[in-house]
């Protein structure tokens, strides 16, 4: 045995000194991988821009919308504008490109928007039919690769042109982004005017882009925290309509009729929808402890889900509707929380100085938005907790809703007279949504139907 | 400790030493034998892609009739340049690789054209054209990687593709090109898409169009690169076969 160790020493010192030798003789020469690819580049993250020249119509005929060849130059301004908004594309026209002829809709002329440095080319018409609708045919191509990306054509009713402006500058912003539609949505927020020791509050609707704006109540009684219901059939919001404390309602859209969540006097505010639209989140205070509650849209017993000395309030559900989001002083500070549909497994999720409020769970479901109450800024953190980071700067921010794609985050600017912006949570590109008054406590629709 | 025991390290540490000086001797004899090729001179330019990289540029080739920048669609397969057979140099062929009569061509700039080089031109089994003992460029794998960089030189002018966003940039697309003989393109393919992030699925059908678009738009580039590539118009069928990748991997 002993005598073996010696002989596989002696044969291992053999092997080392005789190695090297024997690979200088069996290196072989380097050859070029054939199948190694070039590498190119790392791509930029930039405004893409994109060219939208007037869309043509086959006949110009009057509609109660307008002309067809008017509506036509409304359509690209809208697409412009939308595109434009979201913070990644440069819109290059409609004003100022070549005219498009109708049959030149899906055979573009190239060469022309070739030499605007626009890498797209948004192209379309406007067409009435028979019927008395209207057709918006929406076409995108690549420019340099002279090939169609996308089309798509809308039929809708005169009234709904804007809409089919909106469908088309999503199918635009989806094909190019890869991200989720959000034009053809709807706000609903609360209508601010007057001094601030008697302001009116009103509830208001109107599209994401301040068209087709109009006041679902007087003024009579003041409104706060609107929300729109997932199936878009109801919203509800806080209000102090007749009584000295707070009640969430219920309001019908279609309808138009009004009636309290839960019966009775109790104090009840912060609501917000399950994904479903079956259920609302919401706080309220008995015998002098807030604690968050859920109930059936449709009515019922309400389900008490944290239970807690200290305000916890503002729950908002996970888009699986699982989990909920909420904010709670329990800890001396306001901080946030994440817990099970059901109430349990609570646990803190923010750490950081100053308070964090109204958090808002992303309809993609990776992050959460919140306002930062100690230097009132809007922030977004995963629903672990880890990667803070805020989205908005200077001046007094709050109140953040996400549009349904996950991208955008809107919400008040200005403590006084209150205005809407939307932030892109990739780009940080901000923009204003401009309202006939103040406003506050925007809320996102889902896209429409 | 045993006498085996004390044998054995004894052995180790002689072993040891005998090795050292083999490795010593190697180096220093190695040193002396390996005779490196001269140093070839270089000089830089300020403009990179329309210039060839290659260290031996043949006369640049005239312009084409064609538009010079403006977008061409990609062309489908031809006949002539269909996607052949990527035939890799025959061992006929490797040894003219190692030729000193080709390094000593690639240093001073010239193509060696001699016919001492016994190139098969069969051996590369793409061109019928070429007739036998029709003189042969240097088509080894330096100069394949040669023609490889000024390809990538060319197409790196496309990449700055605007990104759906930043995350993106971990998704990589590789399309595997087949050129023309006249530099066009003859096929481009989507061979992969790589992305190992499912919450990113909804930018590949977009990380696969600007991968596209790197070659769409730098395809002239490309064209003009290979044609003043030396040999170019005889060289073999897997020369004119490429794979590149967009965005390129850190």
């Amino acid at each position: 045995m002993k005598a073996l160790q010696f002989r596989h020493m002696l044969l291992a010192a053999a092997a080392l000194a005789a190695a090297p030798a024997i690979a200088q003789e069996t290196q072989p020469q380097p050859q070029p991988d054939e199948d190694e690819p070039i590498r190119v580049g790392e791509g930029v993250v930039t405004v893409q821009p994109i060219a939208i020249p007037y869309m043509p119509t086959p006949a110009a005929t009057d509609t109660p919308a307008g002309n067809t060849q008017a509506l036509g130059q409304q359509v690209a301004q809208i697409v412009a504008t939308d595109l434009g908004n979201s913070g990644l594309f440069t819109p290059i026209g409609p004003g100022g490109l070549p005219a498009v002829s109708f049959p030149q809709v899906e055979a573009p002329d190239f060469g022309a928007f070739s030499s605007t440095g626009a890498q797209n080319l948004v192209q379309g018409f406007v067409q009435a039919n028979g019927n008395g609708t209207l057709t918006v045919g929406c076409y995108l191509f690549d420019v340099s690769a002279q090939s169609q990306l996308a089309r798509q054509g809308y039929v809708v009713q005169p009234r709904d042109w804007r809409r089919a402006a909106h469908r088309c500058a999503d199918s635009i912003y989806s094909r190019l982004t890869g991200e989720g539609a959000y034009f053809d949505t709807r706000i609903v927020y609360v209508s601010e005017t007057g001094p601030a020791r008697r302001r009116i509050k009103r509830l208001a609707i109107m599209d994401y882009d301040g068209a087709n704006h109009r006041f679902l109540t007087n003024g009579q009684y003041t409104v706060l925290t609107p929300r729109f219901a997932p199936d878009q059939r109801t919203i509800t919001f806080m209000t102090y309509q007749g009584v000295d404390q707070p009640r969430v309602m219920v309001y019908d859209i279609e309808g138009g009729r009004v009636r309290p969540l839960v019966p009775g006097g109790a104090m009840t505010f912060a609501p917000r929808y399950a994904p479903d639209s079956s259920r609302i989140i919401f706080s309220m205070a008995v015998n002098g402890n807030t604690d968050i509650y859920t109930i059936p849209v449709a009515g019922g017993t309400p389900t008490r889900l944290t239970n807690t000395a200290g305000i916890d309030t503002g729950g908002s559900y996970s888009p699986d509707g699982r989990k909920i989001v909420f904010e709670s002083d329990r800890s001396g500070s306001q901080q946030l929380y994440v817990m099970d549909a059901d109430g349990s497994n609570q646990r803190r999720i923010s750490f950081g100085g100053g308070g964090y409020a109204t958090p808002v769970w992303s309809p993609r479901g990776d992050l959460i938005a919140y306002t930062r109450t100690g230097i009132f800024q809007i922030g977004v953190m995963t629903p672990a907790g880890s990667g803070a980071r805020t989205l908005t700067s200077g001046g007094y921010a709050e109140g953040p809703s996400w549009a349904p794609n996950g991208r955008a985050v809107m919400f008040t600017r200005g403590a006084s007279a209150g205005q809407l912006w939307y932030v892109d949570v990739a780009s940080g590109a901000v923009r204003q949504v401009r309202t006939p008054l103040g406003g506050s406590d925007p809320a996102w629709s889902p896209l429409r139907n | 400790m045993e006498r085996t025991a004390r044998i054995g390290i004894g052995a180790a540490v002689a072993g040891h030493a005998a090795l050292l000086v083999l490795m010593w001797f190697i180096v220093i004899r190695g040193n002396s034998e390996l005779a490196l090729p001269p140093a070839m001179e270089v000089s830089y330019v300020d403009e990179v892609g329309p210039t060839s990289t290659s260290p031996n540029p043949m006369p640049a080739a005239a312009p084409p009739a064609a538009q010079e920048q403006g977008p061409v669609e990609l062309a489908a397969p031809s006949p002539e340049a269909g996607p052949a057979p990527a035939a890799a140099p025959s061992p006929a062929a490797a040894p003219a690789r190692q030729t000193g009569g080709q390094r000593d061509a690639r240093g001073s700039g010239e193509v060696s054209r001699s016919p001492g080089l016994n190139l098969n031109p069969n051996s590369f089994g793409d061109d019928p054209q070429r007739a036998p003992g029709a003189p042969a460029a240097n088509y080894g794998p330096g100069q394949l990687r040669s023609l490889r960089g000024a390809i990538g030189a060319a197409l790196d002018y496309c990449r700055r593709q605007p990104l759906p966003a930043r995350e993106a940039v971990d998704i990589h697309v590789d399309y595997r090109v087949t050129l023309n003989r006249d530099g066009t393109v003859a096929s481009a393919q989507l061979i992969r898409v790589t992305n190992n992030d499912p919450s990113l699925e909804r930018y590949e059908t977009r990380m696969r169009d600007l991968a596209r678009n790197v070659l769409t738009q730098c395809q002239e580039r490309v064209r003009r690169a290979v044609l003043q590539y030396p040999g170019w118009d005889e060289a073999p069928a897997n020369w004119r076969q490429f794979t590149y990748q967009f965005p390129r991997t850190n």
